[in-house]
């Protein structure tokens, strides 16, 4: 591959980096931090350049650029979802009113880094380039998390952030390292063949502890049980845009990177027609971790006042399905993972909208604030409960699209149980996820609220909406994922 | 036209809802005046299937519409009816058109809940027409949300808890049918040529009842046999599952009562007549008297529960208890005339109890509570009342002349070859239900007559325009039941041979 080939292959990789440093430079230079929403739109043109370069290279045949970044379908896919992810998290941006302006347009910037860093995670096909992008996107999110700095909660979360951050990736560097020592090789096909080895010649302990070392670190990012201590902290301490951020962006490059190391790493394994002792442990091991987060995440969260809590321990919940498709370590789990992947950001985007449009007009984010303001703001009220029946898995929404592909995938490959504590869940989510309805709709409010208008905010949500709806039947995503990753295990036969 | 009557029926009340949405919220007239036009054509359109184009020969499928919907899951958009449900969406076209003019007197929120209530129609007719496993669902569940709302926003006191509680009761039993339809489609090949039409799978059940694997000790048609019939017996409601049903009924509105147990009950039975049983005809056959028995339970106990009620609504409420046992109890016998009498029952039942609830609205709207023994003499001050209201009582506890005689004496003469002890148990609701029925009559109609209801007016005419159908429909069918058991017939006699499949 010529050079310029090459960089024909990054161009949306390069895009970005011209544009964070134009939106920086721009924030420092030109207009020193005043008028933030410059830099905003700013950001919103590049991340559309960014789009559009990425939508242009779901026609090229996968290759690896300079031995070590992957182009193909599955990583073009995620980092597209990423960019529209950012492209929503920067329009609820413009619209909080509840943050300050302090430290707006830095917010900006750090959004840009964060996404070129889970590009690099998602695309990277070696393990120092996708620690790498991690410990971007990773110190780009917790610059993010301590941008409120008045904040004493904000502070906290931050701290809380980065202690644990530093944690996990430190014990996943280990991992990499011992995976390294087993294989000689730092890329993901030659750990590939060297763990294979390791356990053909019976190291099963050695792999055992490095997978799940590397495990730590994906399961911090995921926010999985028993990483998931800092999410709720976190999200409640971040401004909403950024705890949308987290929530959708990071998390979901995170599924999808780890989805491709696990699918290469043991892809030898994965591929045994007998599957081996160490796959089945595994499996097992995931699927505990699974159930164990679902129950954390759904029962924590029935409890909760604070908007914002609560959707952290309902993304730990559907971090918990994500897993459990995974754990089924079967073609059709890791295409339900992924597509689960996309539906729940979809859904989620939209209640984290609906929680800035709410709590700018309450001026806070507890449940109470909501109180009857389902029939003052008609649009945005209705898509709230879109987006709760899309989180719950009720048809006609997307999240019911993904979860049937989800139970599927699980009873398929023999998870019959699993698939059981799933849709069970389902039903305790219900009572948690309505209650925000019952706050918009069959209470009324105790103190007139305060007259607002947000068209555009409720231009997005109501779009955000329509997509819930429509993407019950897939809209090709399906399809896609299917696709994708047919190219990537296309490497390892 | 008739190629696509039942997409029409089905969305023309979400076109009312369009419409409805896009009017400004003061029009209350005008809102109210299209949701009684939307629902009201639905209406016409079942009215002219039954008198018209219906074909009462054929068993199968009419008026199939069939397009692909998502291809990635070969999932269809299908459509049909057949004998089975040409009632019950003539049944639910007529309750939802006479709710419309019951919930006249609401005055909160008037858009929001014609909205809501239309959108309840689609989500009840698509699920009578749907030949779509998956597309049968989704109308399953669309149901949902607009009666949590219907029952959370214009309920009573303890709405909120009865509102969540028939949400998270009904999901349950969804969600376990949900594991069901997952396990069929993956049965029938998944990705691989998967299919959700659900007359195929009821010719592909047959093989699955030959299959001898089991796992974890039970076969395949037994495992989705249980979790869809837990899925359906909550909506219906069985015993003992039924504990959602009193909360929501006594804190809905009176329409939304009367859409509750008129219709909403029966789709639980509709279910199982259409996907849970014949998918299973084998564990249906070996669990028969399970079923039976829990619908003498559902009798028994119903009706002794309702002795108790001094509510007049919680009183209808168990009664609808009580009567929805027959269902369960003609249907495990397999005979011809029981399967008959209890599809028959759906029917009358839901006349008689969407009957019931309207009376008890009429009064509640006058006095502003319930409670059967603050009543008396209410026969002086509203004559014609009593009238229509004996009617409805004589139609709920079976009267001969009336419609449930005739359905509730075919169950348990259809039954009582199989289960002869179920029967002779079963006639212990008959009397209690003539008990607390007739009481409850003597207790608001008869004897003297409290000062404070001295100013009670008859019912208006709207009143009596909710009541006169559902009068004349018991009595109708109660003299000439073939008006609906000729339609049937034929998808009876093929769904009584789906149910009594045995492998060879």
């Amino acid at each position: 591959m010529s050079y310029l080939d090459a960089l024909n292959y990054i161009l949306p990789e390069v895009a970005l980096t011209f544009g964070l440093c134009v939106v920086l430079i721009w924030d420092l230079v030109v207009r020193s931090g005043r008028r933030w929403w410059e830099t905003g739109f700013l950001t919103l043109g590049f991340l559309a350049v960014t789009a559009v370069l990425l939508v242009q290279r779901f026609a090229y045949p996968p290759a690896t650029v300079f031995g070590m970044v992957r182009i193909d379908l599955f990583a073009t896919l995620f980092k597209l979802f990423l960019v529209v992810a950012t492209g929503f998290v920067v329009a609820f941006q413009l619209a909080d009113r509840n943050s300050g302006e302090n430290g707006r347009s830095e917010t900006h910037f750090l959004l840009l880094c964060a996404v070129l860093g889970g590009f690099f995670l998602v695309s990277a096909d070696n393990f120092i380039l996708m620690y790498l992008g991690l410990e971007t996107l990773g110190l780009s999110s917790y610059a993010l998390a301590g941008m409120a700095k008045r904040s004493v909660r904000g502070s906290e979360a931050a701290l809380k952030y980065i202690v644990y951050g530093a944690l996990a990736s430190g014990v996943m560097l280990f991992g990499l390292s011992l995976f390294y020592g087993m294989s000689g090789s730092l890329s993901y096909g030659g750990t590939m063949v060297g763990v294979s080895q390791a356990l053909a010649n019976g190291q099963v302990a050695q792999v055992a502890i490095a997978t799940l070392m590397v495990l730590v670190g994906f399961g911090f990012k995921l926010s999985l049980f028993p990483f998931q201590w800092w999410a709720p902290d976190v999200y409640q301490g971040v401004s909403t845009p950024v705890a949308s951020f987290l929530a959708v962006g990071s998390k979901g490059i995170a599924v999808a990177a780890m989805l491709r190391v696990m699918a290469t790493t043991f892809g030898i394994e994965l591929h045994a027609d007998a599957g081996s002792e160490f796959t089945s442990s595994l499996s097992a091991l995931l699927a505990l971790l699974a159930v164990v987060t679902m129950l954390f995440g759904n029962l924590a969260a029935l409890r909760q006042t604070d908007l914002k809590r609560l959707l952290a321990y309902s993304s730990i919940a559907h971090a918990g399905y994500i897993l459990a498709a995974m754990a089924t370590l079967t073609p059709a789990g890791f295409h339900a993972a992924a597509l689960y992947t996309l539906l729940y950001g979809l859904m989620t985007l939209g209640i984290f909208g609906a929680v800035l449009y709410f709590a700018n007009i309450a001026g806070h984010e507890r449940i109470d604030g909501l109180h009857g303001l389902g029939y003052r703001h008609p649009i945005a009220g209705a898509a709230t409960v879109v987006f709760l029946a899309s989180l719950t898995g009720l048809p006609p929404t997307a999240g019911f699209g993904g979860k049937y592909y989800l139970l599927t995938a699980l009873w398929e490959s023999g998870h019959g149980m699993l698939a059981l504590v799933v849709a069970l869940m389902s039903v305790v989510s219900l009572f948690y996820y309505f209650r925000i309805a019952k706050a918009l709709y069959l209470k009324s409010a105790t103190t007139e609220p305060k007259k607002m208008s947000m068209p555009v905010l409720a231009g997005i949500l109501a779009l955000l909406a329509i997509a819930n709806v429509w993407f019950l039947q897939f809209g090709g995503l399906l399809t896609g994922v299917q696709q994708a990753w047919g190219q990537l295990e296309a490497l390892i036969s | 036209m008739l190629e696509h009557v039942l997409t029409l029926i089905t969305f023309l009340p979400l076109l009312g809802m369009a419409a409805i949405l896009c009017l400004p919220k003061s029009q209350e007239n005008s809102i109210r005046w299209t949701a009684a036009i939307f629902s009201g054509l639905s209406l016409i359109l079942a009215c002219w299937l039954w008198v018209g184009p219906f074909d009462s020969s054929v068993a199968g499928m009419q008026f199939v519409e069939k397009a692909p919907w998502i291809p990635a899951i070969n999932a269809n958009y299908a459509m049909g009816m057949d004998g089975l449900s040409l009632p019950l969406i003539f049944l639910s076209a007529l309750i939802h058109f006479i709710a419309v003019f019951a919930s006249w007197g609401i005055t909160k929120s008037v858009k929001g809940y014609f909205a809501l209530l239309l959108l309840l129609e689609v989500g009840v007719n698509g699920v009578f027409l749907a030949t779509d496993f998956f597309l049968f669902y989704v109308f399953w569940e669309i149901m949902l949300l607009p009666m949590y709302f219907l029952i959370g926003i214009w309920g009573g006191p303890k709405r909120e808890y009865a509102a969540i509680k028939f949400f998270l009761y009904t999901l349950f039993g969804s969600v376990l049918m949900l594991v069901a339809m997952v396990a069929i489609w993956l049965k029938t090949g998944g990705l691989n040529g998967g299919t959700f039409d659900i007359i195929e799978l009821q010719q592909l059940a047959k093989g699955w009842a030959a299959d001898p694997s089991t796992f974890l000790g039970m076969k395949f048609t037994t495992w989705i046999f249980w979790f869809l019939f837990t899925g359906f017996a909550i909506k219906i409601p069985v015993f003992p599952f039924h504990t959602w049903l009193p909360d929501a009924h006594v804190q809905a509105p009176t329409p939304i009562s009367v859409i509750l147990a008129g219709i909403l009950l029966k789709l639980g039975a509709y279910g199982m007549l259409r996907i849970n049983f014949p998918l299973a005809p084998d564990a249906f056959q070996h669990f028969a008297w399970v079923l039976a028995t829990l619908g003498v339970v559902n009798i028994v106990y119903g009706a002794y529960v309702a002795m108790a009620q001094t509510d007049f609504k919680r009183l209808v409420a168990y009664s609808s208890v009580s009567h929805m046992g027959y269902f369960l109890l003609g249907v495990a016998a397999m005979t011809f005339t029981g399967l008959n009498g209890a599809t028959l029952q759906l029917f009358t039942h839901g006349t008689s109890s969407a009957m019931l609830f309207l009376i008890v609205g009429v009064i509640y709207d006058r006095a502003h509570h319930r409670d059967l023994n603050d009543f008396g003499g209410l026969a002086k001050r509203m004559p014609y009342f009593l009238g229509i209201a004996t009617i409805g009582i004589f139609a709920g506890l079976g009267l001969p002349t009336m419609s449930g005689f005739i359905s509730e004496a075919m169950t348990l003469m259809g039954s009582y070859g199989q289960f002869p002890v179920h029967v002779i148990l079963s006639t212990l609701g008959i009397l209690m239900t003539a008990a607390f029925l007739l009481y409850a009559l003597q207790r608001v109609f008869l004897g003297a007559l409290p000062a404070k209801y001295e100013n009670f007016k008859d019912m208006s005419g709207r009143e009596a325009f909710t009541l006169i159908p559902f009068a004349f429909l018991c009595i109708l069918i109660g003299v000439m039941p073939s008006l609906i058991l000729d339609k049937m017939a034929a998808t009876m006699q093929s769904i009584q041979e789906m149910l009594s499949y045995t492998v060879q």
